[in-house]
């Protein structure tokens, strides 16, 4: 890591959660509980996070419309709770079905923001807004047979909530779980976790990796490079949509509960606030930055629930994190629009 | 009236102008000439206040205006002593009426209240009144209510002028290559009303790249070159090939090419240019210079090419036809193109030096590659990659602390060294250069015009130079193509005289002179 500056953000995070650390403690709350709880947290939330690295890295901003990837993710989902799959069949059925969907609305998705280069986020946060409902409407009619998964009045459309512990709920997060005392370390979640890191970190190193952070800094080089910046992008794009697929598969084993419809609405802004709490830039972000913003992001969240409710009013939690999701990403927007100026001016 | 002392300006220890001594009295009409770079806008632009000039370190020497020494550090400063300035690329609102456009910050105001000024009520028929009264001194005939958008550029170029004249207290109108859009007769009418705005006592300086122009309207006439102010006729010493020959510099470097047969292989030829049946062929083996004024479309060959630029022509590669802006294709032909715009098409800035010389020639390098057989997907041979970019540092004596260093430290000479290394890497059999030497220290240049010289000779790169730098191109190229006004106005070969070439910049030729 050569970019070894703190920003504001890690460090109000970080004071934070320290100060949130130390109220949980004075309340007598059970910190082996909450450590758990945090490991759980980070792992389940990660892989989503991990999956906005590709396509900033190519230049194409935050992904904003992350809900084309979920969508793909759940319909996986879907499609294996359907055929009553269950553990680990459920899991990577799920994960394989779900990458098939994702690669091919990410290919639509990569050719709406070739068009409109430069506005990638604010586009990709509309895409999402408008492809929710599209599925809604997808969820009402699909062919599912599982009567688990339809209204049981009636039994024709897919369920908001559809219960997963019969087919693989938990299935990732008890794989190898290490007990000590009352800790307990989910290895094998956690492992998947730094895997799917690992594998985007060695993928940067590669000839395409070093051509997506080239075509991020600079693609009118690239483009006379003759290397088809389209091209990379796409893949990047992709990429990213195929790893929200992975990262809800993930999210939602650990949740227990196939969160369909409205589900995916909010999962983005929570995943980008997190890699910015990471130091990642705009066009720059790397598996330590998705990492760590990811674990300060959720244990402090996780650490405001008791607090809050304990000492505040019950509901404070949810706007605590609201306005600290939104504060984040509006701060990275000021933050980044403040430098271009200073370089206009330098120049 | 201004009297100018000592004036210097240095962009980062690069002096682009150096010790300018002159004075202009009232109602004289003061050319300015000079070769691209020579320092004439620079000079302009301490002049008029322009930001850019304060933002990096001010000017030095003086600046008199009848006689007492004033300090101009920005716009306004500038338009408090009188001087006014229209610029080469119109200002003007395109959405406004002319009237408008003219009394723009001068507007007349109905009853002026204390309370919120600025939103008093603008009195339009008043502001409407004065604004004829300008454009019927400069004898202009342009309907007072139209809109911008719906003039020539004539009417446009009248109305920028009237906005000036229109401030009375204007002592100075400085005139950047007024004329350069307008065709002979809107050119005639501009230099009358120069001429009348000059009788009312104003002086003018007028700067030019057409000749003519400047022998016809100036009462005297300044050159500079490369930052210097080399001589001031007056109007009896006036002579194209004076001008001619103090914008060139008499001392001419002697050449550093090795003369040889030129080879009539045509590699690459330029047919259709701009809708005529002319053809431009580039022949194997040489180095050809490209050249013109700012903007007569010399760029045209190469952007156009690389898809950065419309150009008008069709391309032919060895036989074979090309598609403009197919650059893969482009690249896979093994012609390759270094940008004048370094830093916008041609770097990564943020990125290390290694990763700027290998860039885009990983397919000619397989040792880059640690598994080359998977070519996209396999990792980099750090090590093989990290000992040739520091034999390239070497080479081309980069200075840097080492090939992980970030492009954006180092000096523009050094970057544009990193660029020839990368295309050294590269290996074309077709390279295009776009400004080889802008900015560039003298120590530098030659290292730079030295390696492109020994691609040629070594590896039989035919080069081709787009560069206004006249004196460099004759030393090193076998032909100099001269572009004016978007076409190819003559090609030098053999014993280049850089006189003819400056001629010919200004599309005349040696024999009317």
């Amino acid at each position: 890591m050569k970019n070894k500056k703190i920003n504001p953000p890690q460090l109000i995070m970080a004071v934070y959660m320290l100060v949130l650390l130390i109220v949980t403690v004075m309340i007598d709350m059970n910190l082996a509980d909450i450590i758990n709880d945090a490991l759980i947290k980070w792992a389940m939330n990660g892989v989503i996070v991990l999956s906005l690295i590709p396509m900033i890295n190519v230049g194409a901003g935050r992904n904003f419309g992350m809900a084309v990837g979920l969508s793909a993710g759940l319909l996986g989902m879907v499609f294996a709770v359907n055929l009553r799959f269950t553990s680990w069949t459920g899991f990577f059925s799920s994960i394989a079905a779900g990458s098939l969907i994702a690669a091919v609305l990410g290919f639509f998705y990569a050719k709406i923001l070739n068009q409109l280069k430069m506005n990638e986020e604010i586009v990709g946060t509309f895409v999402g807004y408008s492809f929710i409902p599209i599925m809604n409407i997808f969820y009402t009619f699909v062919p599912v047979t599982n009567r688990q998964m339809l209204y049981p009045i009636g039994g024709q459309g897919l369920r908001p909530k559809v219960n997963l512990d019969i087919y693989f709920g938990q299935v990732l997060d008890n794989l190898w779980q290490i007990k000590i005392g009352k800790l307990v370390i989910p290895l094998g979640l956690l492992l998947f976790l730094w895997g799917t890191g690992i594998l985007l970190w060695a993928f940067s190193k590669t000839r395409t990796g070093m051509v997506f952070s080239a075509i991020a800094e600079n693609e009118r080089f690239v483009q006379i490079s003759g290397i088809s910046v389209n091209k990379y992008r796409t893949i990047g794009i992709v990429m990213s949509t195929v790893l929200a697929a992975f990262g809800v598969v993930v999210y939602s084993q650990s949740y227990g509960i196939l969160h369909l419809y409205d589900g995916p609405f909010m999962m983005s802004f929570p995943a980008v606030s997190a890699i910015v709490i990471g130091g990642a830039g705009k066009k720059k972000a790397t598996v330590v930055n998705a990492l760590a913003g990811t674990f300060l992001y959720q244990t402090t969240y996780l650490l405001s629930i008791p607090v809050a409710n304990a000492l505040l009013i019950p509901e404070m939690a949810e706007i605590l994190r609201t306005i600290v999701t939104s504060g984040i990403i509006l701060y990275a927007f000021i933050f980044e629009r403040k430098d271009k100026r200073h370089e206009v001016r330098e120049k | 009236m201004l009297e100018v002392r000592n004036l210097s300006k240095q962009f980062d220890g690069n002096y682009v102008l150096k010790n300018i001594n002159l004075k202009i009295k009232d109602g004289e009409v003061y050319g300015v000439i000079g070769a691209n770079g020579s320092g004439k806008s620079t000079f302009m632009n301490i002049l008029n206040g322009k930001a850019l000039i304060a933002e990096t370190g001010g000017y030095e020497g003086d600046i008199l205006i009848d006689g007492t020494s004033v300090s101009i550090k920005n716009h306004s400063q500038s338009t408090a002593h009188g001087i006014a300035m229209v610029h080469q690329e119109l200002a003007l609102f395109s959405g406004l009426s002319v009237t408008r456009n003219i009394k723009i910050n001068r507007e007349n105001i109905k009853g002026k209240g204390t309370f919120l000024p600025e939103f008093s009520y603008v009195d339009y028929k008043k502001d409407k009144a004065e604004a004829e009264k300008v454009l019927e001194m400069i004898g202009a005939q342009i309907a007072l209510d139209r809109m911008i958008d719906g003039l020539t550029l004539n009417q446009k170029q009248f109305v920028e002028l009237a906005r000036e004249l229109d401030n009375e207290s204007i002592r100075l109108l400085i005139l950047d290559e007024p004329t350069s859009s307008l065709n002979i007769t809107e050119t005639k009418r501009l230099l009358e009303c120069i001429r009348e705005i000059a009788a009312r006592g104003i002086a003018v300086i007028f700067i030019s790249h057409r000749l003519e122009e400047v022998m016809e309207i100036c009462d005297v006439v300044a050159v500079l070159r490369d930052g210097e102010l080399v001589s001031t006729y007056e109007k009896s010493e006036f002579s194209v090939s004076r001008f001619a020959d103090d914008m060139v510099g008499r001392e001419i470097v002697k050449a550093e090419r090795k003369k040889k047969a030129l080879s009539r292989e045509v590699l690459l030829s330029y047919d259709r240019t701009n809708g005529t049946d002319r053809r431009l062929n580039i022949y194997e083996g040489e180095v050809v210079g490209i050249t013109g004024l700012a903007g007569q479309g010399q760029e045209q060959f190469s952007e156009g090419l690389f898809g950065l630029k419309a150009g008008d022509y069709q391309v032919r590669f060895c036989g074979e036809e090309l598609k403009k802006g197919d650059n893969p294709e482009l690249i896979k032909q093994g012609i390759y193109y270094l940008s004048e715009d370094r830093s916008g098409t041609s770097l990564f800035l943020e990125s290390p030096i290694w990763k700027n010389i290998i860039f885009g020639t990983e397919h000619k390098h397989p040792e880059f590659m640690s598994m080359p057989k998977l070519l996209p997907l396999s990792f980099l041979q750090k090590k093989v990659i990290k000992e040739y970019s520091e034999k390239m540092i070497e080479e081309l004596n980069i200075l840097c602390s080492g090939p992980e260093q970030k492009l954006r430290e180092l000096s523009g000479g050094n970057q544009q060294k990193v660029c020839i290394s990368r295309a050294i890497t590269f290996g074309p059999k077709l390279l295009f250069v776009g400004e080889p030497t802008r900015g560039i220290d003298i120590y530098s240049k030659e290292l730079i015009l030295k390696w492109l010289l020994e691609m040629n000779q070594k590896n039989g790169t035919t080069i081709v130079i787009t560069s206004g730098e006249i004196e460099e191109l004759i030393r090193i190229c076998d032909r100099v193509i001269v572009m004016y006004q978007g076409q190819v106005f003559k090609i030098f070969e053999g014993n280049i005289e850089p006189e003819e070439i400056m001629l010919s910049l200004y599309g005349r030729t040696a024999d009317e002179k």
